[in-house]
This record gives structure tokens, C-alpha cells and sequence, in this order.
């Protein structure tokens, strides 16, 4: 797990990173989001020992990374946003080197360089030099080197970027699988999407502090940001409202015989007990589509900005 | 149509040439290496230009006579500079020794024989040459006591009186003395480092322009391919004639050095090297595939064309094949142009081979260059 | 250990099939060494000869006298004689073909019976200083034995020649060391830039999060280097014995010797290189350090041909240090002592170099 206690990391007068706390705990995706300057690659980069924090403190895997820097270190496993890769060596050539760097030895080595080949999909290709290899396969390959040594933690940064769909599928899939071996990840992303189908939990940090943290769903009710539900079928529409007012904070944006629009927080919980009022007011219910705050809607109203500024 | 094209190939000429020109690198081997090399180059060929005369260590026994002093007056006349040692230490520190005995003016002046001993460290050649030019002297000594002369006054006086039987020296011809120290290295290092820029900078931007893409966006531009070509080749050449500039000022502020009392000679030929230098570059960056192989073998192929055509030494000083092979390079054309007008005081006429095949070759590679230009 | 191993590994793998930038810099030298030994390089081929033009239009046995004289070892072997008329002689001459065009006119011989005077002439080539001087010499000396003042005292000359033993170093003896020395420290120049690729690549960040030390990787780079010198060390050193005929006191020594200034200089140059704050930056500083010290330090041309006070200089600088000790080492004239003292000096350069460069690869570089 990652441990984050009141990290504060000040270059002079600039301070980058401001009393940002967190836990990621092991078999959980945690995400980490915020806009440029917001403090992300500092944090990041004194979780795995790049720079050393002004004060507070880090621990991976209850090792402190200052103190016991090769002890954290050894436990962690880091996909960088750079494809740092030799790009004259072949694939087979990068892991060995990457995993021997990590601490691994034949047989053992051998024996996981085969399995992260066969995870990535890049077997067909191991012995070809990277420069050959297509964008997306660097990027596997990229991800490879973070996990052949079957870290307890893994830090991704941006490991998506300019890479095309179907890669991009295969390595979240792959992150996906780590986590449910029970690796602790700790994942930072510019696309929403991502964030949203990956993390399990996550920080919106901005101007060096965490503003946000918790699940999507807790994120959102915490903005109180409303669902909007739209229901087409056969409607009375006074019965309709008055067979919905009493659910908790709804709101009838629009009532039609044919539609129904409804804005409410929790929509998903409250769907049954929507279903039931309004057919115990004689309505027929035939389409439903519920469209949920976005993470992009949320990010803009916690930080007033885009995530891309 | 034409003039539009020429307009297109002057605008796109100008904005390279600034490109090339904020390039450190360029800047560095345009402006700054050239004047390391002049100096380095111009300091090591000077000492090779050896001293009028010759050192010649002189031992002279205390009792050698007067005979002695005019034996070492006529080494002198004879381009000697002889020194008269001290030490037998000093002596033998000299590669070339001339040992006077003991009596040498009494054995002399009674006729009975004796002998001087030259040592020469060397090989058989130089000894040789040092022996006719010491019997010389002694000759001439020998014949005036010939002639009567037993003081040392009698000795100068007829040693100064001309011979019955003489012989009349005249130089004959034109004086060729291969420039040495910075008369070469600046001339020689200017048209080095002018190919060396036009085969690194200039044909490796070509190649990081095709590979970023940009070739192609101006290939699809309002601007004709021709234009592109043109403005590309014409933004180098520019660039050469900077160099070239620049050497010669500060070859002339900083080094001394002349170019000749034909300018206009001097800077046709200049301008026509430069015309296919940079087409060459051009060529370079063409049908090279990747930056590394640009570099590699621009680096290789102007110290190679630099070493045969005589830009780190004067070409003379070659075997007669060199020479006549080095006026197959464009280096070793445009060297002899130069050593031609400007150190061997031919007329600007003599060059005029030089600037037609130097032209004739720029041509000849710009039509293969353009006809051949990869824009992707 | 093993992280070492595999960083050595991983950069002679790199360097192996990146031929290009190392073959450039191997290619300066050997470009050298080759058109040196083409251009000058002749050893064994005769000397050149002049000519002599000789217009004899007295055609009598006074004038044969003179002529005849050129005939004699040892100018027969320095001049190449022939006769001509004296309108082509002159024209000859105009153009530079020969050394000197000697005119004997018509009446010389009736001049030295009667002994009165009388002038030959002369024509020298304004190029050349020795032989038309040797030409005019030889002349005078005949015609004072043919003259009024012929005789004299026999003051004799004995010639004694020693051969030049330190000196008489063969072209290729001469240039040899200073063109492997200009090969190992272009070459150790062209490594040190590679530290910017790595870097550019994210491969020092990605080592510097994960358990081991720079000095490891440091370490990897030098001992992949010193091959990499060892290897240009051995094949030079190889290929100008058996087919140069150069002499190479000890090629152990010779190898060892290289492959540590190699390895100085390789941490010298990486130190200038990351000293810089962009790749071009330090492609510019590693050539503007490299190129003068080369040229100073007797790696372009030997010292022996520079001028003393250059010389001086040069065998101050890392290069020409090198070169010196590796001239001695070759010709067998180093000491065991002053070798010991010398490689003592190079390791303890190495290691202060290797810890300043360590400490700028954590400080800042790598991150």
C-alpha cells in the first residue's frame, strides 16, 4: 500500500505540493487527478523516490521512502509516462535489463519475461528491436518492464498516451489484473473515461492539495451533483408528479404523456421505488435512460477549470 | 511562372538561412572551430619552413691557425650558420659537426696534408649535400693559397677578388614556393570546414526537415518543387559564402595572410566551390536515410576529400599522382585555383579551367540532386 | 555485481548496433593515417633526383671536364643529367622542370689554356634551395681546379655518417601513436554523448526509482567503455605491427595503457557533456574541449613537428599526456617506475572524475 501522510514538497517559494494526504490500499486501483501545476508528477515523483520530500511522510509497503529508499523501492514497480525503453534492444533484451535492475535472476527472470510477453501480447515480437515496434506496442512493452518483477506497487503515469484504442483497451485490461492480484495501483490520467471505468477510488488534487478524494460515487454525492432520468412510456402527467413528489429530492424537469424528465441525486438507487409510484399512479413506463454527472462536470465545478489547461 | 518561382525559392532561401544560421552548431564550426584549425594547422606548417641557413657545429683545435677563422668565413658565405662550440658536450649535441684539428694552418701552409672531419647524423643524402657545399669552401681556401695568399689579409683580399673562370647564377622561371603555416592552413582550413558544414548542418537538417515532414507540407504548399530545391540549395550556398567571408577576413585581420592581387579571381572561384559544395550537401541530405549515416558520411567524406586535396598541406609537397588525382576533387580544384592566383602570381585566366569544371560539376549535381529530390 | 554486468551488457549490445556513431569518430583517424601514409609515407622509395640541363657549346675537353664531374658518385645519384640546346633549356626552365641549366659557352676551353677569364652560366630553379646551391658549387670547385689557382695546400674532408636512430622512426612509427590516441579520445568523446540519449529516453529516472545505485550504472558504462578501448587498442595495435612494421615494445602494456586513458578521458568528456544543459549544448562543449585539446595534444600531429613551445603545452593536456607515455610504452624507452607513477596518476584522475560525475548523475541529471 501506498501511505501519503502530509506531503509537502516546496521548491523555495514555490510550494508544489501542499499537505496532500492519501491511502492506496493493495488490490485497489486509486487514481489521481488534477490539472497541469496542480502538484500530480511532484507527488508522484516522491512516492517513487525521485525527489525528496520537504516534509511529511511516504511509506510503500510501510517502508519509508526516504529512510528506507531501497526497501520501498524494491517493492515498487513504475510504468513512467516517457517510453523509457532502449530502443536497439529487443524486447526480451529490455526486460532482462529492466528486471535485472530490479533485482531478478535466471530462472526466475526468464520465466516472467515469458509471462509478461504472453500478458502483453508481444511474444510474436520479443526478439525484434523496439525502434520496430508501433507506438501502442511500446507502450506495452513500456508496461512490461513495470510489472516483470511482480511489484507490490505499481505507479502508472499517463501510460496511455498517443496510444491507439485497442491497445489502450488491452492495457487497462492488464492494470485491471494487477489490481485483482492484489497489487496496490496507483494510476494518474488525463482521460476521464479512464479514471471513471478504472478507478476505484480517486484524488482530485489542485494548486498542491488534495480537494476531492473518495469513490466516484462519493465524489459525486458530495457535489451533490443530480442524475437526469428520462422516462418515455404513457404518462399522466399530474399523476406523475404526484406519484414522484414524495421521493427525496427529485425534481420534475418535464411531464408528458410520452415523457417524463426527471432530475434527482442517487437516480440509480432509486429507480425501483420510481417504477412503483408511477405505476401505482396508472403509468407505463416503456424507455429509461439515466445520464450521470460526468467526472469532467465534476473535475470543472472542483476546480473551476478543464483538465487539459 | 518563372518569376514567381524565383520569388518562392529567394523567400524560402532566406528563411533557411536564418534557420541554419541560429543553429549553435553551425555557428560553432562555421565561426569558431575554423579559426582553431588556422592557427593549429598555420603553427605547424610555418615550422616546417626551416631556417635560411644551416646549424654547423664548428670543434677548432686552440692551435688550428688562421686558416681556421677563413675556412669558417666561407662556411658562412656558403649558408652555414655555424656555430663555434666550446664544449665537446656541445659538440656532440649538434647533428652536424665539422672538426678543425690541431696545426691545420701549419700543415696547410707547408704543404703537407691534412684533414677536417665532418660528422653528419643523418642519412648518406643530407651528408652529401653538406660535403659539396664544405669542399666548397675549402676549395676556395685551397686556391687562393694557390694563388700566393699565406696571411689571413691576403686570404680575405683574394678571397674577395672574382675568379678568371666563374660561373654567372641566375634564377630562372617563376619562384613556386609552396605556401606554408598560415598562407596554407587559412585557405586550406577555410575550404575544409566550408564542405564540413555544407555535409553536416546542411544536409542533415535536410534530413530531420523529411523525416519531421516538412518537406512534404512545402511540397504540398503554393510554392512549385523546383522553388523548393532552388530555395534549399540557395540558403546553403549563402551560408558557405558566410564562411568563406568570414575566413577571409580573418584570415587577412587575424593571420596576415594576402589573397592575392586578384580578388575578383579569387572570389569566382570561391563562390563556384561553394555552389557545389552546397549542392553536394544537398545530395548528402537527399539520399542519406537516416541522421546518424548523414553525419557519418559527411564527416568521412570532407576529411577524406580534405586530406587529398590538399587542404591540411600544401598539395606540392605530394607525390606528382596525388597532385595530378587531387585535381579530380572538388578541394583539390579549388586549392590549386588559389595557390594559383594567389601565391604562384598567375593570371585570373589560369583559374578559368578550374571555375568551368567546378561550375560544370555543380550542374551536373544539382540536376541529378533535384531531379532525385525526396520530399518524403 | 550483476547490475553491473547487465548494464555492461546492455551498453555494448547498444553500441554494437549502433554502428554508425562510433565509426565516424574511428574513421577521422584511420582517414588520417591512411592519406598520411599514402601521401608521405614513402619509406624505402629512392630519394627524388633533380635534373641538370647541361647546354655545352663549347663541346672540348675543358667542357667535358665540367659536365663529366656530375657523372661522380655522389651526384650522380642526387642529379639526372641531359643535354639539350640552350633555347630549350631556358624554356625548360621558365616552365620548372628542372633544378638548373648550366650554359658552357663557346670558348671556354681556349679561355682556361690561355688563362683568361671567362663566365658559364647558370640558370637556377627558384623553387628549389639545395640542388641548384649543390649545382653551383660542384661548377665552382671545377672550374678552380681548371683555373690559374689550381693546386693548394691537400686539406682533406673525411665524411663520417651516423644513422639517426631516435629519429629514424619510420612515418608510420612517428604518427601511429598520436592517431590510436585521436581514435580513443574521439571515440571517448562520441560515448559520453550517449549519456543525453538515455537521458532523453527516461531510462536514468526510471533507474533512479528503482533499487540500485547510479554508481553501478556508472561502473557498467566505464567497464563497457574500457572493451569498447580495448578492442580499438588491440585491432591498431595488431595491424600496425604486422602490416606496418611498427615496433611495439610490449602490446600488454601498450593495450592496458590505452584502455585506462580511454577510460579518463571517457569520464573527463562525460563530465563536460553533462555539464551542459541541453544535447546540443553538450554536442557543442564535448566537440569545442575535444577538437583543441586533440590538436594541442599531439593527437593530429605528432610533437615532434609542432613547434616547442605547442609541444610544451600539449604534453601538458590529457591527450598529449597519453600520447607520450603511449610513444615511450611502444619504442620501449618507458620505465617501469615512471609507468607505475603514470598509471597510478591516470587511476586516481579516474576516480575523482568518477565520483564528481556520480554525484552530478544524482544530483540532477538523472532526474
Amino acid at each position: 500500500m501506498i501511505e501519503v501522510e502530509q506531503l509537502r514538497k516546496s521548491y523555495g517559494e514555490l510550494i508544489a505540493v501542499d499537505g496532500v494526504s492519501f491511502t492506496a490500499r493493495p488490490g485497489e486501483i486509486f487514481g489521481l487527478l488534477g490539472p497541469n501545476g496542480a502538484g500530480k508528477t511532484t507527488t508522484i515523483g516522491c512516492i517513487s523516490g525521485l525527489l525528496e520530500p520537504t516534509s511529511g511522510r511516504v511509506r510503500v509497503m510501510g517502508h519509508d521512502v526516504v529512510r528506507e529508499g531501497m526497501a520501498a523501492r524494491q517493492a515498487l514497480g513504475v510504468v513512467p509516462q516517457e517510453i523509457a525503453l532502449y530502443e536497439e534492444l529487443s524486447a526480451i533484451e529490455n526486460l532482462k535489463y529492466w528486471g535485472g535492475a530490479q533485482g531478478l535472476r535466471n530462472p526466475v527472470l526468464g520465466e516472467r519475461i515469458e509471462k509478461v510477453l504472453e500478458l502483453t501480447g508481444l511474444s510474436d515480437r520479443a526478439r525484434e528491436p523496439v525502434k520496430r515496434f508501433s507506438g501502442g506496442m511500446k507502450r506495452r512493452l513500456n508496461f512490461a518492464c513495470g510489472i516483470v518483477h511482480q511489484p507490490q506497487v505499481l505507479l502508472l503515469d499517463e501510460p496511455t498516451v498517443g496510444v491507439d484504442p485497442q491497445s489502450r483497451m488491452r492495457l487497462l485490461e492488464l492494470v485491471r489484473a494487477e489490481a485483482q492480484a492484489g497489487t496496490c495501483v496507483l494510476y494518474t490520467t488525463h482521460y476521464m473515461e479512464e479514471a471513471e471505468t478504472l478507478c476505484d477510488r480517486l484524488a482530485v488534487v489542485d494548486h498542491g492539495k488534495v480537494i476531492a478524494a473518495g469513490t466516484l460515487g462519493e465524489l459525486r454525492s458530495m457535489l451533490e451533483e443530480r442524475d437526469l432520468l428520462r422516462l418515455t412510456g404513457v404518462f399522466q402527467p399530474d399523476a406523475a408528479r404526484a406519484a414522484v413528489a414524495p421521493i427525496d429530492r427529485i425534481e420534475v424537469l418535464q411531464a408528458e404523456e410520452h415523457l417524463l424528465v426527471l432530475s434527482l441525486v442517487e437516480a440509480s438507487r432509486k429507480l425501483p421505488a420510481i417504477f412503483a409510484a408511477l405505476e401505482a399512479a396508472g403509468c407505463e413506463v416503456r424507455g429509461t435512460t439515466l445520464t450521470q454527472p460526468s467526472l469532467e462536470s465534476l473535475f470543472i465545478k472542483l476546480t473551476g477549470k478543464e483538465l487539459r489547461e | 511562372m518563372k518569376t514567381k518561382m524565383l520569388r518562392d525559392a529567394f523567400f524560402l532561401a532566406r528563411m533557411d538561412l536564418w534557420h541554419l544560421a541560429h543553429s549553435r552548431e553551425a555557428l560553432m564550426w562555421t565561426f569558431v572551430m575554423p579559426l582553431i584549425f588556422f592557427y593549429f594547422l598555420g603553427a605547424i606548417t610555418g615550422n616546417f619552413r626551416g631556417g635560411a641557413k644551416d646549424p654547423l657545429a664548428v670543434s677548432v683545435a686552440a692551435d688550428a691557425g688562421f686558416l681556421a677563422d677563413q675556412v669558417i668565413d666561407r662556411l658562412g658565405a656558403r649558408d652555414f650558420s655555424v656555430v663555434r662550440t666550446r664544449t665537446e658536450a656541445e659538440f656532440l649535441g649538434y647533428p652536424r659537426r665539422l672538426e678543425i684539428p690541431g696545426g691545420f694552418t701549419a700543415a696547410a701552409l707547408a704543404s703537407k696534408p691534412v684533414t677536417l672531419e665532418l660528422t653528419r647524423v643523418g642519412d648518406e643524402t643530407g651528408a652529401s649535400y653538406d660535403r659539396v657545399r664544405i669542399e666548397r669552401a675549402l676549395n676556395s681556401v685551397r686556391s687562393d693559397m694557390a694563388a700566393g695568399a699565406v696571411t689571413p689579409e691576403q686570404l680575405t683580399e683574394l678571397g674577395r677578388q672574382p675568379r678568371a673562370l666563374g660561373v654567372d647564377v641566375k634564377a630562372a622561371g617563376r619562384r613556386i614556393v609552396p605556401p606554408i603555416g598560415f598562407d596554407q592552413s587559412v585557405p586550406g582550413t577555410m575550404v575544409m570546414f566550408t564542405l564540413l558544414v555544407m555535409f553536416t548542418s546542411g544536409a542533415v537538417s535536410l534530413t530531420i526537415e523529411r523525416r519531421n515532414g516538412i518537406l512534404r507540407r512545402l511540397a504540398s504548399s503554393s510554392m512549385s518543387r523546383g522553388a523548393v530545391v532552388v530555395g534549399k540549395w540557395g540558403a546553403r550556398w549563402a551560408m558557405g559564402m558566410v564562411q568563406i567571408a568570414f575566413a577571409m577576413i580573418a584570415g587577412s585581420v587575424l593571420f596576415g595572410v594576402h589573397w592575392g592581387p586578384n580578388l575578383a579571381a579569387v572570389l569566382a572561384v570561391l563562390a563556384a566551390y561553394g555552389a557545389l559544395a552546397a549542392t553536394l550537401g544537398m545530395a548528402l541530405g537527399n539520399f542519406g536515410r537516416t541522421e546518424a549515416q548523414v553525419i557519418g558520411l559527411g564527416v568521412i567524406a570532407s576529411n577524406l576529400l580534405a586530406g587529398l586535396g590538399g587542404c591540411w598541406w600544401p598539395i606540392e609537397v605530394t607525390p606528382v599522382w596525388v597532385q595530378k588525382a587531387a585535381l579530380f576533387l572538388p578541394t583539390g580544384l579549388t586549392m590549386d585555383a588559389l595557390h594559383k592566383v594567389v601565391n604562384f602570381g598567375a593570371p585570373p585566366s589560369a583559374v578559368i579551367p578550374h571555375l568551368c569544371a567546378l561550375v560544370a560539376a555543380a550542374v551536373v549535381a544539382g540536376w541529378v540532386v533535384a531531379r532525385g529530390f525526396r520530399f518524403q | 555485481m550483476h547490475f553491473i554486468w547487465i548494464s555492461v551488457v546492455k551498453d555494448l549490445r547498444r553500441w554494437r548496433r549502433d554502428p554508425f556513431t562510433l565509426a565516424v569518430w574511428l574513421a577521422i583517424p584511420l582517414v588520417l593515417a591512411v592519406l598520411l601514409n599514402v601521401v608521405f609515407g614513402g619509406g624505402g622509395k629512392p630519394a627524388p633526383r633533380g635534373v641538370l640541363l647541361i647546354a655545352d657549346e663549347d663541346n672540348t675537353f675543358a667542357s667535358k671536364v665540367v659536365s663529366g664531374v656530375f657523372h661522380r658518385d655522389p651526384l650522380d645519384k642526387m642529379l639526372a643529367l641531359e643535354r639539350v640546346r640552350r633555347e630549350e633549356g631556358r624554356r625548360r626552365m621558365d616552365s620548372g622542370e628542372a633544378s638548373a641549366l648550366l650554359i658552357i659557352p663557346a670558348g671556354f676551353a681556349q679561355a682556361v689554356n690561355r688563362g683568361g677569364a671567362f663566365r658559364l652560366q647558370l640558370f637556377t630553379n627558384p623553387s628549389q634551395s639545395i640542388l641548384p646551391k649543390v649545382i653551383e658549387d660542384t661548377v665552382s670547385i671545377t672550374l678552380d681546379m681548371l683555373g690559374t689557382r689550381r693546386g693548394g695546400p691537400p686539406i682533406g674532408l673525411k665524411t663520417t655518417v651516423i644513422p639517426e636512430k631516435k629519429q629514424g622512426k619510420s612515418f608510420a612509427a612517428l604518427f601511429f601513436p598520436s592517431m590510436l590516441c585521436m581514435a580513443v579520445w574521439m571515440i571517448a568523446n562520441a560515448l559520453a554523448g550517449e549519456i543525453w540519449k538515455e537521458r532523453a529516453l527516461g531510462a536514468l529516472r526510471r533507474l533512479a526509482v528503482m533499487p540500485v545505485r547510479m554508481a553501478g550504472f556508472l561502473a557498467g558504462k566505464l567497464l563497457a567503455a574500457a572493451l569498447v578501448f580495448a578492442c580499438v587498442a588491440g585491432t591498431g595495435l595488431v595491424a600496425v605491427r604486422w602490416l606496418g612494421g611498427v615496433p611495439v615494445a610490449s602490446l600488454p602494456a601498450a593495450i592496458l595503457w590505452l584502455m585506462l586513458a580511454g577510460v579518463a578521458f571517457y569520464l573527463l568528456l562525460l563530465l563536460v557533456s553533462m555539464s551542459a544543459s541541453t544535447p546540443r549544448g553538450a554536442s557543442m562543449l564535448g566537440n569545442l574541449v575535444m577538437f583543441p585539446l586533440a590538436l594541442v595534444g599531439g593527437c593530429f600531429f605528432p610533437f615532434e613537428v609542432m613547434p616547442a613551445w605547442m609541444a610544451a603545452v600539449g604534453r601538458w593536456t590529457p591527450p598529449g599526456w597519453a600520447v607520450t607515455q603511449f610513444s615511450a610504452i611502444l619504442d620501449g624507452s618507458a620505465h617501469a617506475a615512471s609507468l607505475a607513477a603514470a598509471l597510478a596518476g591516470l587511476v586516481a584522475a579516474s576516480a575523482l572524475a568518477f565520483m564528481v560525475t556520480l554525484m552530478r548523475l544524482r544530483r540532477s541529471f538523472a532526474l
